[in-house]
């Protein structure tokens, strides 16, 4: 123990001077040998201590990787200093085998082999070590051949491919939008990794992770056509179920669509639970609804929720006693401006919400006023100088939109 | 969302199917006469029933409206545009007496303005009441039937159907009044016919055709399967036959001068020949067929067809407006 002391002093004295002003050194330990959780430590450790006083960083490499790994492993963790340590058991000793080498030299500049016996855990353990402190600290010292400089960056070109227009964003320089080409490729400082997101109208862009760490690396986003069809069944006003159909061309943002409300069967309860206590709680009218609108889709697909804006015209027929089925007279029209949102929580598949006023196109003021029904719970206001009413609260439709 | 399924729960949208029907079949006819602003009435006002007087302009309508205390019957007037109800210190034309819990089911022009007659449920049937033009007194000189009016040129003839006892099988035909100024009910007329019949419940409806002496009455009471029965009677001065009985989901109105039936089926009226046979239908709704009359202007008879509405869905607080239609009787067959 005296012995290992002197030896330590006398490389602190030596190494001193040297280290004043020198750069810093990076090394990866690479080890690969039993009981990694107690080997490794100790031999950071030792490194971190005077007089190497390395920044080391441990491989997570497995143990078997091989020097070309070993050194990318390196580089992508900026080191200059590259040691491997192999433990192996030799008759009940350890076989400490050691290699110090630059990530950027094909062999190894310093080496060596020594038989140990097991530490004591965790009595001393850096101690175990200790026969590595001198020829590393011969390496690094001032009479040593200097390291190559740790290759801090590296420039090289990152290519994504996606479809023409596709905006993509998470590249350096901002978002940009993919030409003719069908790509774009950027310069970036490697290793590096990069959360690269695409949107394009009418396809569904999934967003990847890249960890781009050497040259001419690409990656194709993976995006597929939306469907430009679907079918909505839905509860107007939570009350009447409906059915709606929509087509989008292209599966752009613009979207045609039509529904078929009917109010032959809907729920209705009573507000009082004494009142009609052994009724049904559903309604019938005679009359259903044909509509036909558009709407804009402000959201891109990938959105989880999407937000859109529409209007729905309806005209609305009615068909008392079945005897005749006409356009209804006293309200024949609606307009309905509406805000919508959707939230997809599956492929093809979402719920939304839409809600709006409905302007109620009145030809004769009197008749409508006369067909407000003293039990309902809206109410409407006739607007001053036009034939139109409008409705209170805000009509209101849920649904499930399913995409095909 | 529970408060939203329950706001929406109680939600339906803008549609009274009377209203709408009727608003279909009022595009093809005359709007004679519109009387706007006329008051609900006492509170909780149920219905109206609204019938011009064809010895009257057209300016002057009765309105019938039932409400919590009663049925009530007003003739009311409009001048220079203005809705006014003539009060019983100008003519004794205000009809404010009331059948408690009556249901409002015949109004038919007279003479002297209108008279009224409603059905009153009670068990077993039920009693057939009869207001007159003449006088507020409420009188049921046996069990009045129903009223039935017929124009002859200028003159109208008002009848009713009479069975003296409850659950009697005779039934009198009695002219109730006509143009030449035979004091309105007080003093009923000569009976037109007398007889039995076999009808065993009590009739709700009356038709009358006093060309041929035939009366159509159509039974309150309903069938199992929602459906009446309408006998066609024949009567003579002493004897009243059953010559004939359908039934079906309508129920006679009126018997017009064409020789046709008219009968009400839900929403719709029917034009029937004088057989029952259904000729054509036409959507009514809210309209109200409220009698026929000699138009000389014309040369040609005309039905009358009123329309009340709530300005606000028939609630109590709402004022009322009373259109009155009309159409040459030659075509309702076309409607």
């Amino acid at each position: 123990m005296r012995r290992s002391l002197s030896v330590l002093a006398a490389l602190c004295l030596f190494l001193h001077p040297a280290f004043g002003d020198a750069p810093v050194h990076h090394m990866l330990v690479h080890y690969a040998g039993p009981q990694s959780e107690k080997y490794l430590p100790s031999l950071t450790a030792l490194l971190a201590r005077a007089p190497l006083t390395l920044w080391t960083v441990a491989s997570a490499l497995p143990s078997n990787a091989g020097p070309a790994d070993i050194a990318k492993e390196a580089r992508r963790f900026a080191c200059d200093l590259i040691l491997s340590v192999t433990v192996t058991d030799k008759a009940g000793k350890d076989e400490v085998s050691w290699a110090l080498a630059s990530p950027l030299e094909s062999s190894p500049r310093a080496h060596g082999q020594q038989m140990k016996n097991r530490p004591d855990w965790p009595a001393a353990a850096e101690l175990y070590w200790l026969f590595l402190v001198a020829p590393v600290a011969k390496e690094l010292g001032p009479d040593a051949r200097p390291w190559p400089a740790p290759v801090v960056s590296e420039r090289a070109v990152f290519t994504v491919a996606a479809r023409p227009g596709t905006l993509l964003s998470g590249l350096p320089g901002g978002a940009v939008t993919v030409g003719a080409s069908g790509s774009v490729s950027v310069e970036l400082n490697l290793p590096v990794s990069v959360f690269v997101e695409g949107h394009l109208v009418g396809v569904k862009t999934r967003a990847v992770r890249v960890f781009v760490d050497h040259p001419g690396q690409s990656v194709t986003l993976d995006q597929r056509p939306e469907p430009e069809w679907a079918l909505t069944p839905n509860l107007d006003n939570f009350t009447f179920p409906a059915l709606g159909v929509e087509w989008s061309p292209g599966a752009g943002r613009l979207v045609f669509r039509g529904g078929l409300e009917q109010y032959l069967g809907g729920l209705s309860f009573q507000n009082r639970a004494d009142v009609g206590s052994g009724a049904w709680p559903v309604q019938s009218l005679p009359l259903a609804e044909l509509s036909a609108g558009a709407s804009w889709i402000w959201s891109w697909p990938e959105d989880a929720v999407r937000f859109y804006t529409g209007a729905d015209v309806s005209v609305r027929f009615m068909f008392p006693q079945f005897k005749v089925f006409t356009v209804e007279p006293v309200v024949p029209m609606t307009v309905m401006p509406l805000v919508g949102w959707e939230y997809r929580w599956a492929d093809h598949q979402a719920v939304y919400f839409e809600l709006g006023p409905t302007f109620l196109w009145i030809p004769d003021q009197s008749l409508f006023l006369a067909s407000l029904s003293p039990n309902t719970q809206n109410a409407y206001i006739v607007l001053p100088a036009v034939p139109f009413a409008v409705s209170l609260p805000f009509q209101a439709k849920a649904g499930y939109r399913w995409s095909f | 969302m529970a408060a939203l399924l329950a706001l929406g729960s109680c939600w339906s949208p803008v549609f009274n199917p009377d209203v709408s029907l009727a608003a279909l079949t009022a595009s093809k006819l005359s709007l004679d006469v519109q009387f706007t602003g006329l008051e609900g009435g006492s509170s909780n006002t149920t219905g109206y029933l609204a019938v011009p007087s064809p010895f009257r302009p057209p300016t002057q309508v009765s309105v019938a409206s039932l409400s919590l205390t009663g049925l009530g019957l007003t003739l009311m007037t409009n001048t220079n545009g203005t809705w006014e109800a003539a009060s019983s210190n100008s003519g004794g034309q205000n009809y404010d007496s009331a059948i408690p819990d009556a249901q409002l089911t015949t109004l038919s022009a007279g003479l002297d303005g209108a008279s009224l007659a409603s059905f009153q449920p009670g068990v077993g049937g039920g009693t057939v009441s009869f207001i007159d033009a003449g006088s507020t007194t409420q009188y049921s000189t046996g069990v009045v039937l129903g009223a039935s009016a017929y124009p002859t040129s200028a003159a109208v003839t008002l009848y009713a159907l009479v069975v003296p006892v409850l659950g009697s099988n005779t039934v009198t035909v009695l002219p109730f009044g006509s143009s030449t100024g035979v004091p309105f009910a007080n003093t009923p007329g000569a009976t037109v016919g007398t007889g039995t019949y076999t009808g065993s419940t009590t009739y709700g409806w009356l038709a009358f055709d006093p060309i041929n002496l035939v009366a159509y009455l159509t039974h309150y009471p309903k069938s199992s399967s929602g459906q009446y029965t309408t006998d066609k009677i024949q009567f003579t001065a002493t004897t009243a036959t059953l010559a004939g009985s359908w039934t079906r989901s309508d129920r006679v109105a009126a018997f017009l001068t064409t020789g046709q039936l008219l009968t009400r089926d839900g929403g719709y009226y029917d034009v029937c020949n004088a057989g029952g046979s259904i000729q054509s239908t036409f959507a009514a709704g809210s309209l109200t067929f409220a009698g026929e009359y000699y138009d000389a202007g014309t040369s040609a008879y005309r039905c009358w067809f009123t329309e009340v509405l709530s300005t606000n869905g028939a609630q109590s607080s709402s004022s009322v407006n009373v259109r009155v239609y009309s159409v040459p009787t030659s075509q309702l067959g076309s409607l």
